[in-house]
């Protein structure tokens, strides 16, 4: 009933079964994996432990240095020395330790006081050390630190302001294409490195690869235009061309800088407008011819004179021509025939302009020109501010001076008020006694009057010497210049008090004269006395000027001009605090930059510059656009396509960056996996080595006993029976796996690159190789194997009893000893 | 003779395709000693071997006191192999164990007792003189000494069968008289079947109740001591015995003696 398969296989266990040796190799397997794992674990953990050590003492704790500077072996001695004076000179504080010298680099750990990890010195640190003999660059194992790899030159900047922005961040700092941000002591990495993960999420690059051979002429041009072209279509928050990388940048930047200069240079050129007549066909890079500083008109047909003005046409829209002045200078046409100069800076020049035909001759008129100078109108203004700075200082101190004599004007004023209010009284009780024939108490009403148009005199002549004080000239001055800085104070006022007071002033000046007639008068009175008319007349006549006196007078809001005053005299005061010498002197070192260049100059320059920047353009085969996450590649695929007019390109999408656990990360990380190299390697070594002591005897021992079958099998039974023979290797190959994979998984074992089903391979080819080698790693003596079977031992027995003690000492060896019966 | 206590039908035995034995019939008497002689590589180790099957037959029958040991599983031999002493032309021992360890080795793992084990072992030791030798290393001994504690340690399980496979083939010539001494006191008093592979032929003469001769896998001859070395029949066996005769210096004598009627003078040419 049995097929053959089953016959085998049940030979096959009753041969185990009745041979109880199996159960010795399945304890000394387990056993085996066991002290298996715990070797290559616990020789992991001893190089682990002592290279943990030896990495502190290499590079520190964590935080202690910050940077390494890796020297050629051979100028160590120099760079220390060296090393030393730089840090007496740029890093006072700084401590240096040197590290072992690894691979011909000698190393050299420093760290930095606080105040200078910072974001300047850190990114520029290649240029402290640059005169370090045999300098060999820089590590930073600066700590705590986030660090973000690979990040895309145009996404540099923006990601050190948002990973500032982060708390937690002290500083952020770009090094080579890593940007770091290094944190505060207590800040939380973990979360800070969730949260610049989150902002690298924000971004990603599209890069755009055209076919071998295909050559963007103008790369930088064509990403412009490319940025547009997103921007229009697809209306990201951010879209940027990062197309050009570091290599390259430098030269970017220098062309930048270049555009920067031409920009600043035609910011201080003149600028020439022409508006073209109808028939001038005038094109960009066209020249025209303006009379300037020579004394000729200009006339058809005639050559250029050096004199004359040369503009090269820059641009042209509708019927407006703009050029720069490329001969001559604007100041030259000021000694020309135009009233305008450019010293007085009195507005724009008009003039003709000719076609300049064939570098010399001058040909037709293409139409009126007007010339525009920012430089000279700067300079001018400049100036001017300067001159009225110096006046200001002394105006203001006049100006406070009048301001106080009129705050005393006021008070006189008032006192005249009051005076000019008591003789009206006076004036109305002499009246009254008046009224019948001139009495004593009439007589003495006079008196009083006389006595208080006396006193009202003398306010008056008080009032009026103030007012003498005031120096109406100079308030005349003192407006102007209260009107140059009514821009910058916002109010007027001390001329509208003296406008106000003026008027009043004249009256009060006839008052006065009419006071002294009076007195003169009164003072004959006495002679008088008799003649009531004429004191009649007297009385109403002083009764009207004094009326009309103190009519005019109340008119005037005393109080109100009075706090204007103090307004006036508090801004006043505020002028007399500024610092104008402070300001003048950067008023003048403004002037003192300003280009001192003349037009012709300028003119060439920014041709230079054209012809430059027109030459260097950059060629390359792919384009890199920086973009927010909400832009997808395939979005962008089309708008590429309608740009270039081709299909034939790729679109991939690249974050700008990629986070990388710290120096010490990685390096721990390092000893981690060495760690678990160590323990697989381990276990594969001790996997040998137990193949080699225990089961090579076995396994040759086995080959000896399996006993061969008097029958030769037919059919699939045959092909069993072909392999069976080789039952010891399969056996050793069972081995070797089990061991290897068991030990090598309970050391927690890893060596890169290799799954545990590598594992259980090797195992089973180390197996296997050991069963094929086992007759030479173990021989077993056949002959007393054959005395243990003519003895009638079991196959058991005799393994354990012949074949193992005399093998090497293993662990089977050792598993055995108990099961001795001949010690 | 007595009841057949060995017999071997149609034995054959394939090395890869190399047969090596090639249908030997055989028949053992209780108590009958068969000396097996034949020139090298005739087959003769593999005969016996397959006896008890230290090698596995690959065709035929052997009846081993009518259990038919051809067909014995590996359990029913370990006991069947107990009952059948087997002497090894290379002796065999166990060189970790000492003379007396070897000797008890079988019977330990017969399951006999320590004593009575210890006390069959020196019993057979004394058979052998070898007593004094109890705790030596085998390596300490003389290869006769060495063979006779091979032959104690067969003889210690008290066999019903001895196999001796050419036990004096490895001796020193000055080794070999106190081994065969020790057979010869065996074949005559024990009792005990034997079936003995050897070329001593003075040896044989005196021991052997019968000579088989085999030649290429096969016997050739089969007889009494004095019919096989009076008229040898086949080619090969003729040489042989012209050889193992050839050895002793007074061959003349002894062929007059043993082999009445064969007149050969001076050397025979090998
Ligand atoms: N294990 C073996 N494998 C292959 N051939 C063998 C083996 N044992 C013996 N032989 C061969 O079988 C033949 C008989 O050998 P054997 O029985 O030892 O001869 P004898 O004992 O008569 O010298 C010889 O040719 C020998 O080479
Ligand atoms: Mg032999």
């Amino acid at each position: 009933m049995a097929t053959p398969v089953i016959r085998l296989k049940n030979r096959f266990f009753s041969f185990w079964r009745q041979d109880s040796f199996i159960k010795d190799i399945f304890s000394l397997i387990i056993i085996t994996i066991l002290i298996g794992g715990a070797i290559s674990f616990g020789l992991a953990w001893v190089v682990d432990a002592y290279f943990g050590d030896t990495v502190t003492g290499l590079i520190g704790d964590v935080g202690q240095y910050d940077l390494i500077l890796h020297v050629r072996e051979d100028a160590a001695d120099m760079a220390k020395k060296e090393l030393e004076k730089i840090i007496a000179q740029n890093f006072p504080g700084a401590e240096y330790k040197q590290a072992p010298t690894v691979a011909g680099r000698a190393n050299f750990l420093l760290a930095l006081p606080d105040e200078y990890k910072n974001r300047e010195v850190l990114e520029n640190i290649d240029s402290y050390f640059s005169t370090l003999p045999g300098g060999n660059g820089h590590t930073f194992i600066i700590a705590p630190v986030v660090t973000v790899r690979g990040v895309q030159f145009g996404a540099k900047g923006m990601l050190i302001k948002r990973l500032q922005e982060l708390p937690g961040v002290k500083f952020a700092f770009v090094s080579g294409s890593n940007v770091l941000a290094v944190l505060t002591e207590d800040a939380d990495s973990k979360a800070i490195t969730q949260k610049a993960q989150e902002i690298l999420d924000d971004y990603r690059t599209i890069e755009v690869r055209f076919p071998m051979g295909y050559q963007i002429k103008d790369i930088s041009a064509t990403g412009e235009r490319l940025v547009m072209a997103i921007q229009d279509r697809i209306q990201p928050k951010l879209v940027k061309d990062v197309t050009l990388s570091e290599e390259t940048s430098d030269m970017q930047a220098f062309l930048d800088a270049l555009v920067e200069m031409k920009r600043f240079l035609l910011g201080y050129a003149s600028e020439v407008e022409i508006k073209l007549d109808p028939s001038a066909a005038l094109r960009v890079g066209d020249r025209v011819v303006l009379q300037g500083a020579s004394p000729q008109p200009l006339v058809v047909g005639d050559t250029l004179r050096p004199d004359n003005l040369v503009v090269d046409i820059i641009s042209i829209q509708g019927d407006t021509a703009k050029g720069i002045i490329t001969q001559g200078d604007i100041s030259d046409i000021a000694h020309g025939q135009l009233e305008f100069s450019a010293e007085s800076g009195q507005g724009p020049i008009v003039t003709k302009s000719y076609r300049l035909e064939r570098g010399t001759d001058i040909g037709q008129l293409v139409g009126e020109t007007i010339i525009h100078n920012d430089r000279f109108e700067l300079m001018l203004a400049i100036d001017e501010s300067i001159k009225l700075l110096e006046e200001l200082e002394v105006m203001a101190a006049e100006a406070d001076e009048t301001s106080q004599h009129l705050l005393a004007t006021l008070d006189a004023y008032e006192d005249t008020l009051d005076q000019i209010a008591r003789v009206e009284e006076t004036l109305r009780s002499v009246n009254q006694s008046l009224d019948g024939p001139l009495t004593q108490l009439g007589r003495l009403n006079i008196d009083e009057l006389v006595s208080t148009l006396k006193n009202t005199g003398k306010s008056i002549d008080y009032l009026l010497a103030t007012m003498g004080l005031v120096n109406p000239p100079s308030a005349g001055q003192l407006a102007d210049v209260e009107q140059s800085y009514s821009e910058v104070q916002g109010r007027t006022g001390l001329d509208q008090v003296l406008k106000d007071i003026n008027p009043v002033v004249q009256l009060l000046r006839k008052f006065r004269e009419r006071i002294n007639q009076f007195a003169l008068q009164v003072d004959t009175f006495g002679s008088l006395a008799e003649n009531s008319d004429l004191v009649h007349r007297l009385m109403q006549d002083i009764g009207g000027a004094t009326t009309s006196a103190l009519s005019a007078m109340e008119q005037v809001d005393v109080d109100a001009l009075r706090q204007d005053l103090k307004d006036i005299t508090a801004r006043l005061k505020a002028i007399g605090n500024l610092d104008t010498e402070l300001v003048r002197r950067q008023m003048q070192d403004v002037r003192s930059t300003l280009p001192d260049l003349t037009d012709e100059e300028i003119g060439r320059s920014v041709r230079l510059i054209d012809r430059y920047i027109g030459g260097e353009v950059i060629p390359g085969e792919r384009l890199e656009i920086l973009v927010d996450s909400g832009v997808r590649a395939d979005e962008v695929k089309p708008v590429i396509a309608e740009m270039l007019g081709t299909e034939d390109f790729s679109v991939l999408e690249a974050p700008i960056g990629t986070l990388q656990p710290d120096v010490r990360g990685i390096l721990f990380s390092v000893l981690r996996e060495v760690r678990s190299t160590i323990a697989g390697l381990t276990a594969v070594v001790f996997t040998l080595i137990i193949l080699w002591l225990d089961h090579a005897l076995i396994v040759t021992a086995l080959r000896k006993l399996i006993p061969s079958r008097k029958q030769v099998a037919k059919g699939w039974a045959r092909i069993w029976q072909r392999c069976l023979p080789d039952l010891a290797a399969l056996y050793s190959g069972a081995v070797g796996g089990t061991v290897l994979l068991g030990s090598y998984l309970l050391s927690g074992g890893a060596i890169p690159l290799l799954s545990p089903v590598h594992i259980l391979i090797i195992g089973v080819l180390a197996g296997l190789g050991t069963a094929a080698l086992s007759e030479r790693i173990s021989p077993v003596s056949e002959a007393e194997i054959y005395a243990g079977l003519s003895l009638g031992m079991r196959k058991t027995d005799i393994l354990r009893e012949i074949v193992i003690p005399e093998g090497r000492p293993g662990i089977s060896n050792l598993l055995n000893r108990r099961k001795l019966r001949f010690q | 003779m007595g009841t057949i206590h060995l017999e071997i039908k149609n034995l054959r035995k394939k090395y890869g395709d190399f047969e090596a034995v090639r249908g030997v019939n055989l028949e053992v008497a209780r108590g009958e000693v068969v000396v097996i002689m034949g020139p090298s590589g005739c087959g003769k180790s593999t005969v016996i071997r397959c006896i008890n099957r230290l090698v596995e037959p690959t065709e035929g029958e052997i009846w081993f006191d009518g259990l038919p040991v051809h067909d014995l599983s590996q359990k029913e031999m370990v006991s069947l192999r107990r009952r059948i002493g087997f002497v090894f032309q290379n002796f065999n021992l166990i060189h970790r164990l000492n003379v007396l360890q070897n000797v008890m080795l079988g019977l330990i793992y017969a399951g006999v007792d320590k004593d009575q084990a210890l006390e069959q072992a020196e019993e057979a030791l004394r058979k052998v003189g070898l007593l004094q030798a109890a705790g030596k290393r085998p390596s300490m001994l003389s290869g006769g000494q060495q063979q006779r504690v091979g032959i104690a340690r067969a003889l210690a399980l008290q066999p019903e069968l001895m196999l001796w496979d050419e036990p004096t083939a490895s001796l020193d010539p000055i080794l070999v008289r106190e081994v065969l001494d020790v057979m010869e006191d065996l074949a005559q008093s024990s009792g005990t079947t034997m079936v003995i592979v050897t070329h001593e032929v003075p040896f044989a003469l005196r021991v052997a109740d019968r000579i088989v001769l085999m030649a290429e896998g096969q016997v050739v001859e089969e007889g009494a001591p004095d019919e096989i070395f009076r008229l040898p029949r086949s080619g090969v066996g003729h040489k042989y015995l012209e050889i193992i005769t050839s050895q002793y210096h007074d061959v003349t004598e002894m062929r007059r003696r043993i082999l009445p009627g064969h007149r050969t003078e001076g050397k025979i040419i090998v």
